[in-house]
């Protein structure tokens, strides 16, 4: 990381957070938009009976706080101080969760054991480490250990990939 | 008689006291990491306990949970980086004594001090416990929505310098418990036709996420920055002879005492009382001209306070089923996947459970005591386990806790988003507690709500007519708007 980033660097960065701090505000309000929009689905004449008020009641004192809240989050956002990290450590964190997605989606295709193996490795080797004479035995020794525990010490089948079925 | 003879019988089997050991084990080096803390140990811990018997999954539970507030203490006494927040006052005095070749003997006061504290807390909720449940045996539901709402005051105190954020959390983990179906009649609501989404978000996978898989995102960001110390001090364990305990004995019961009041109370926590306790003894201390060079009397009063909030945050976990924070809102979960729900009738009808509890949180303040004098030196070397290799490792076990609840990756992906919105919220100072807080008090919020509704036949005001609710309700609006009391006064000042 830089010890004295340029002014034009840092006024960059806290624009840019300001911009993704605003883009979760927004997300919020698409949030609370869409559960207003959802509450108005149609409800059985059932569910609407009674003094206890029907399913939506509840939901919506609780979206009608969020949407109060809202303008006051927006209004301490006008002086955020924050700015955004570093360029290659925001990479290497999109990198990580991209990764992550891969590993979820891995566990249901070539199983557990496999997945965690790939992701043990992968993951020390992307932020940096290159002692494979190390990561590779932590990696296998570990997914194994786990696997064993869970399928034969607790009974709690793991996935095993749709390809190896 | 009987139902203590059978909750012992259930603690003293050997998978029950391996569980108990390998938790605390499990739970110091936890606490030791710095950054780790209760809840991502007792998220990492979980999918072990779906395969265990009821006893030895909360024994392993309650191991992890005083285990990682010990483990912190052993991380600030040595390298003056508070392993959780809860060890932070710790540091002020343990350090500086480490830093004088004394670390040995301050990792003894640590210890000693916080099974006191671990040992006072649990007679405070054996006799606290079932009295407030009985008690609350005479609760409507409007005295329980009147309490949800107390307990939802707890957002504040989780969302220090940042309460419109915590609040907005709080709201947000509400209203994510309201997926799925309705508890009152049963209708389906806000699944976006999705068949999974019928049977709501669990509280688990969005604990995951939102703690374990987000620290380790927000890992990634600090890796490049200069690292702690990893030490290579010499570490062991010295017990301080009797001749400076007799003086301290005071600190000790006053530490345990503020830990165990507060520990009581919704959204306060171990690092709140801590530090109550260091200011108590810092200005009521005979060698208060010590403090900040590493004074004995500190550190007693640290360890024995956050150890203190241990037992006593279970109180009202237990008797009432209302958590105080995420940890044992966690607990609270965990207990719900075994099979035991916590609150009034927990203690009406299984009353061995809570023995047993009783009896696996004795023996695990002994447990904490002896893994420390024995594993002091140990422990501290897991500190040079390289982090790159240990989020990768971290993670796959969080993933487990996620997917083990239900065995369905679905939840996983849920985890996996709770955990990157929870990184961007945590980056931009959002307090994520407030959304587990959310999450499990919104249930019961609502269903005593509406069924206090029906009760009163619609009307809100008969809600103020019932004695314990109103003063709840008081209490409540008295918290919220003491900060703005506060502020008029100190303006007026």
């Amino acid at each position: 990381m830089q010890d004295n980033p340029e002014p034009s660097a840092q006024a960059a960065g806290a624009m840019g957070a300001r911009w993704l701090e605003a883009t979760l505000l927004a997300g919020f309000l698409v949030l609370i938009v869409a559960f207003v929009w959802a509450s108005f689905a149609e409800v059985s004449a059932f569910a609407r009976s009674g003094h206890g008020r029907g399913p939506y009641f509840f939901p919506r004192l609780v979206l009608g706080v969020m949407a109060l809240l809202l303008p006051f989050l927006v209004l301490r956002l006008v002086r955020s101080t924050r700015t955004l990290p570093e360029r290659a450590p925001m990479i290497r964190l999109g990198a990580v969760i991209a990764l992550t997605a891969l590993y979820i989606a891995g566990l249901e295709r070539i199983g557990f054991v496999a997945s965690s193996i790939v992701y043990a490795l992968a993951i020390p080797l992307l932020l940096g480490r290159r002692d494979l004479w190390l990561l590779v035995p932590v990696a296998v020794v570990y997914a194994l250990v786990v696997w064993l525990l869970f399928e034969r010490a607790f009974l709690i089948i793991l996935p095993a990939g749709s390809w190896w079925s | 008689m009987d139902l203590l003879i059978l909750a012992a019988t259930q603690v003293a089997t050997p998978l029950t006291l391996l569980c108990i050991v390998l938790g605390t084990a499990f739970g110091v080096m936890v606490g030791v990491l710095p950054g780790l803390g209760s809840v991502i140990g007792l998220t990492m811990v979980l999918p072990f306990t779906f395969g265990l018997p009821q006893v030895p999954a909360i024994a392993l539970m309650l191991g992890v949970y005083c285990g990682s507030v010990y483990g912190g203490s052993v991380t600030a006494t040595i390298l003056n980086t508070p392993g959780t927040p809860q060890s932070a006052a710790t540091a002020l005095e343990g350090f500086p004594m480490a830093m004088r070749g004394e670390a040995s003997r301050a990792i003894g006061w640590v210890t000693m001090s916080s099974m006191i504290g671990g040992l006072f807390s649990v007679t405070v909720l054996i006799i606290v416990g079932p009295a407030l449940a009985k008690f609350s045996l005479m609760f409507t539901p409007i005295e329980y929505f009147a309490l949800g709402l107390f307990a939802l005051t707890c957002i504040a105190g989780v969302s220090a310098g940042a309460l419109a954020k915590g609040l907005m959390g709080g709201a947000l983990g509400v209203l994510l418990a309201t997926i799925g179906s309705d508890p009152v009649t049963g209708a389906l609501r806000f699944t976006f036709d999705s068949f999974m989404l019928t049977a709501g978000i669990g509280l688990i996978p969005v604990v995951v996420g939102l703690f374990a898989f987000s620290e380790m995102f927000l890992r990634i960001l600090k890796l490049d920055e200069p690292g702690m110390d990893r030490t290579t001090m010499k570490v062991g364990f010295s017990l301080p002879p009797w001749s400076e305990w007799r003086s301290r004995i005071g600190m000790l019961v006053r530490g345990s005492m503020i830990g165990s009041f507060v520990g009581a109370l919704p959204g306060t926590g171990a690092a709140t009382a801590s530090f109550i306790a260091y200011s108590e003894a810092r200005r009521t201390s005979k060698r208060r001209e010590n403090f900040g060079k590493g004074e004995p009397d500190g550190i007693v009063a640290c360890e024995s306070a956050n150890n203190a909030v241990t037992g006593s945050a279970l109180v009202p976990t237990l008797s009432l089923g209302i958590p105080g924070d995420p940890v044992t809102a966690v607990m609270l979960g965990a207990l719900v996947i075994q099979g035991i729900a916590p609150g009034p009738q927990l203690f009406a009808n299984h009353m061995d459970i809570v023995y047993a509890l009783f009896m696996a949180l004795i023996l695990v303040n002994f447990v904490m005591f002896a893994v420390g004098a024995l594993g002091a030196s140990v422990f501290t070397r897991i500190l040079r386990v390289p982090e790159p290799i240990l989020i990768g490792l971290i993670m796959i076990i969080s993933t487990l806790g996620a997917y083990g609840v239900s065995g369905s990756t679905f939840d996983v992906w849920i985890a996996f988003g709770a955990g990157v919105v929870g990184a961007l919220l945590r980056y931009f100072a959002f307090p994520v507690a407030p959304i587990v807080i959310g999450l499990v008090l919104g249930p019961m919020l609502e269903l005593s709500l509406r069924q206090g509704l029906i009760l009163t036949r619609g009307s809100f005001l008969a809600f103020l007519e019932r004695p314990i609710a109103l003063v709840l309700f008081i209490i409540t609006a008295l918290v919220l708007l003491w900060p703005m009391l506060r502020w008029l006064r100190s303006r007026r000042a």
